[in-house]
């Protein structure tokens, strides 16, 4: 309803505390964060100032510009893989298995490892790829190698596997509740116009899932984007990722206003992702 | 009906898990005719469109479409086509673009065939629309649009008009014959309203239970009716439990609860052992105001006023069943006392008392 | 058909398969935790409880789980009880920059968490707050908050509003009828996204390594001993942590279907 001077009071009962905490402690943080990025640094600490240096070093020092483009690179495979893997998952929960009951537990399968703690899976594929890991001394008796590979941990490669497997679910569930949506009709009707299984998929399930893949993408690449612990866990000396950089700044470089004005483009960066998602998603949002 | 038959079923059963969905069905669809299916809510008609259809899948029998098997085949390789009760127009494409999806894309003459369709059904001036932006009606007409363009050899449609509010109803009735007549291809319609079955059809094949109960024209079934399920579902009647008492040529005489006499028809002559429980199908319209040949005393127990026509609702003296009872008012006097109450007689032609066997219902 | 039927077999394998995949370091952690060897490496070496008795002596490691379930209870308290009033107010009235409030408050969850967790610690270092385990649980609780926020204002939305129409024409007071109508509607989804806070609470790695002080919880725990190397202790506890997190989804699933009914 819209708030008048009737209502104000209830309003204000539900409304205070909510506005307070989230200014007080969301939206301060945020700003005192955006300004500590103006700061000057006189080692070793840190006065308030208001100059473009911290950006000005990002964006001349090839490493920071390196770092972004790279933690770039590596969010956009993730979130590639992860969608490749996990829509064909999404569209056998949504279209193939028939029983309700199979697909709610096999809709639980994919949910159950997003509760199960990040850094412990995260964790598990360092032991999985290592050279004395899980994968080496599996290849090992089964005869397939002969001594240990290192090249399967300590890359850039393991970060994406490792990374990948997390978000999948991630894709999987916007893409299965937007492929939930397609009412069944529409498959039919397609078929009944002549046209087959294949391309039925490609004129109006994939169309009418495009919602799902982008709210599972922009999630996907946002969180990967700011990821730090696959890097120290899997990343070899070339994974080092923007938060990596930043949690640096914060420790052994003690350097807060070049890691604030960092962070700050970081924030920048996302919210322009999810602004942009949310304009894609309203121009190609159809009405059902 | 001489045309050569475009679909036949011949045994078609379908099982989902344990719940028998169709009976063991025979069906013959002619070329150019119209025929609808007709029953309450699982009754089995859908599942029968959807067979032909082929969005399922017969668990025995055969089906022929055009003269050949087509039991087994996908939805996409039939030569028929399908409105959907709710018309799955798709969301993310215009009219044209749904009309012209079926179609070969790199064919030249798509625009002309599409715009066809779409003067065919009257929405020239909208082919650029979005379905959101469409009125019911007009989504009816585009999911017409979208099946015809194809040239299929029938129609399936699956409760067309159910959608639609009651005016518009009316005129997609009048509008789908115009069409039926100009493409002279066969129909196919599921509908549970019998009225619009009565007003559409060359043909209506009553089901119920996963069974045909009986198919015929519409005046066929509605002046002999196989059954009193049939004679109920098609244009209503009062089904009144009897007991035979004598034969006397084409007429039975029978005695309803509470001594009242009356004389009747049996479909197809058939006879009755004497002192057989029956069931007595009188329509409303049929029950006259005034004694007659079968007279039936009664008391008035509601008084619906209905326009040009009044519905009593009686009770005949001794009896506890109920009649419903239609009076034109045009044939009224103004003498006839008709209200909460009151008594009053009235009368039925033998040949309006149809007859069955009790165990038929 | 036969087409139609290879083409399916081949989905149903890949996405099978990528099931499995997502169960591989889960079945690793909790085989490996029962292995004999101090290397987690094939063969298998037989089965042994060692590494749950070194978890269960390891006062270290135990006290860090306790302060998680600590700042994991309070940080979901906070949420929900905050989450759950924002909701009511989004729901309930229209007011300038309802939107962008909105917005706001669920930006933490799509924001990475070390842009929160400098965020906080900037503030933190400005007003003098010191790093503690109080500091994590405010961190968590607003980063978290989004999650209570739109699962419950989801929850709100498909409410009949003309329940709450029929409870004030039958003569119930608008906090009677929070009581009796609306916190009844809303109960699944108000348990449900504590549930997930808590869970993420829990294992929250980028907030609490900035905000907390000498406490510290499981994760950054486990995080600083891992990069000293690997230890099947860990497997052990992981496994622990796995088989409660199980438990916790079956109950709220329970629970969720109980509703439904």
């Amino acid at each position: 309803m819209k708030l008048d001077r009737r209502n104000a009071p209830g309003f204000l009962a539900l409304f205070s505390l909510p506005l307070i905490w989230s200014l007080l402690l969301l939206i301060v943080p945020y700003l005192i964060m955006i300004s500590v990025g103006f700061w000057l640094r006189k080692y070793p600490t840190f006065v308030p100032d208001f100059q473009f240096a911290n950006y000005a070093q990002i964006f001349t020092d090839p490493q920071y510009i390196g770092v972004i483009l790279r933690t770039a690179k590596i969010a956009a495979c993730v979130t590639v893989l992860a969608t490749i893997l996990g829509y064909p998952l999404a569209y056998l929960l949504a279209f193939t298995v028939r029983s309700p009951g199979l697909r709610n537990l096999m809709y639980l399968m994919v949910i159950v490892p997003l509760w199960v703690s990040y850094l412990l899976r995260a964790y598990t594929w360092k032991t999985i790829l290592g050279t004395n890991g899980v994968l080496n001394s599996f290849l090992q008796s089964l005869g397939l190698i002969d001594a240990p590979l290192d090249i399967f941990l300590y890359n850039q490669t393991a970060m994406v596997i490792t990374l990948t497997y997390i978000f999948i679910p991630f894709m999987v569930m916007p893409i299965f509740s937007s492929l939930e949506n397609i009412p069944r009709n529409l498959i039919e009707a397609s078929e009944d116009l002549g046209i087959g299984p294949f391309g039925t998929f490609l004129k109006v399930v994939l169309p009418l899932s495009w919602g799902g893949i982008l709210a599972g993408a922009t999630v996907t690449f946002c969180l990967t984007f700011g990821d730090f612990v696959a890097p120290v866990l899997v990343g070899g000396p070339d994974g080092t990722m923007i938060a990596n950089v930043l949690q640096n700044q914060f420790g052994a470089a003690l350097n807060w206003p070049l890691g604030s004005a960092l962070a700050t483009l970081v924030l920048l960066l996302v919210m322009a992702i999810l602004w942009l998602s949310s304009r894609l998603d309203r121009t190609a949002r159809i009405t059902l | 009906m001489a045309a050569r038959p475009i679909v036949t079923l011949d045994g078609v059963t379908k099982n989902y898990g344990t719940f028998r969905a169709l009976e063991r069905t025979d069906l013959t669809l002619a070329e150019g005719e119209f025929v609808t299916l007709l029953g309450p809510s699982g009754c089995g008609k859908t599942t029968t469109l959807r067979l032909i259809g082929g969005f399922e899948h017969a668990t025995s029998g055969r089906i022929q479409i055009d003269g050949r098997d087509m039991t087994e085949s996908a939805a996409y390789l039939r030569p028929v086509n399908t409105v959907f009760q709710d018309y799955a127009l798709f969301p993310h494409m215009t009219v044209a673009e749904n009309i012209a999806y079926g179609l070969n894309r790199r064919d030249p003459t798509v625009a002309g065939q599409v715009s066809d369709a779409l003067d065919l059904v009257g929405l020239g001036a909208l082919r650029d629309r979005n379905p959101h932006q469409l009125s019911g009606g007009q989504k009816q007409r585009v999911a017409m649009a979208r099946a015809i363009v194809r040239r299929p050899r029938v129609l399936l449609l699956d409760e067309p008009l159910s959608a639609l509010d009651v005016k518009l109803r009316e005129g997609m009735q009048i509008e789908l014959k115009r069409i039926h007549r100009e493409l002279g291809i066969a129909f196919l319609m599921v509908t549970h309203d019998q009225g619009e079955a009565m007003s559409m059809s060359d043909r209506i094949v009553v089901m119920q239970s996963g069974k045909i109960r009986q198919i015929g024209r519409p005046e066929e079934l509605y002046d002999a009716p196989a059954s009193p399920y049939v004679a109920d579902f098609i244009g209503g009647s009062n089904l009144i439990d009897a007991t035979h008492v004598t034969r006397d040529g084409e007429l039975h005489r029978i005695e309803l609860a509470g001594g009242i006499r009356l004389q009747g028809i049996a479909r197809d002559g058939r006879g009755f052992a004497t002192g057989a429980p029956l069931v007595a199908a009188l329509r409303p319209e049929a029950l006259r105001l005034g004694p007659g040949e079968n007279t039936i005393p009664c008391r008035i127990t509601e008084v619906n006023f209905q326009g040009d026509r009044i519905r009593l609702e009686v009770i005949p003296t001794g009896s506890s069943a109920r009649l419903s009872v239609q009076v034109q008012r045009v044939g009224l006097t103004g003498g006839e006392k008709l209200t909460h109450g009151a008594d009053v007689t009235l009368s039925i032609a033998p040949k309006d008392v149809m007859l069955f066997p009790a165990e038929a219902s | 058909m036969n087409k139609l039927l290879l083409w399916q077999k081949g989905l149903v394998g890949f996405a099978v398969a990528v099931l499995l995949f997502l169960y591989l370091p889960i079945v690793v952690l909790v085989m490996f935790s029962f292995n004999d060897s101090k290397v987690t490496s094939f063969p298998l070496s037989g089965f042994t409880w060692h590494w749950y008795q070194r978890v269960l002596a390891n006062s270290q490691m135990l006290t860090a789980l306790g302060n998680s379930l600590y700042v994991a209870l309070f940080a979901t308290l906070i949420s929900v009880v905050v989450g759950v009033l924002a909701a009511l107010a989004l729901h309930r009235y229209d007011f300038p920059g309802k939107r962008l409030f909105q917005n706001t408050l669920i930006l933490p969850l799509s924001l990475p968490g070390i842009v929160t967790g400098i965020a906080m610690l900037n503030f933190y270092k400005q007003i003098g707050i010191p790093q503690s385990l109080g500091a994590v649980i405010i961190g968590h609780a607003t980063a978290l908050m989004g999650i209570v926020v739109s699962q419950v204002l989801a929850r709100l939305e498909r409410l009949n509003p003309r329940l709450l129409e029929a409870s004030a024409d039958l003569g119930v007071r608008p906090i009677a009828t929070f009581w009796m109508v609306t916190l009844p509607s809303i109960r699944s989804s108000v348990i449900g996204s504590a549930l997930l806070c808590f869970t993420l609470s829990f294992d929250e790695i980028p907030v609490t390594y900035f905000l907390t002080g000498r406490d510290v919880t499981l994760p950054i725990y486990i995080y600083s001993t891992l990069r000293r190397g690997i230890t099947p202790e860990i497997n052990a506890i992981g496994t622990m942590i796995v088989a409660a997190s199980i438990l916790i989804i079956i109950f709220s699933v329970r629970l969720l279907r109980d509703r439904n009914q």
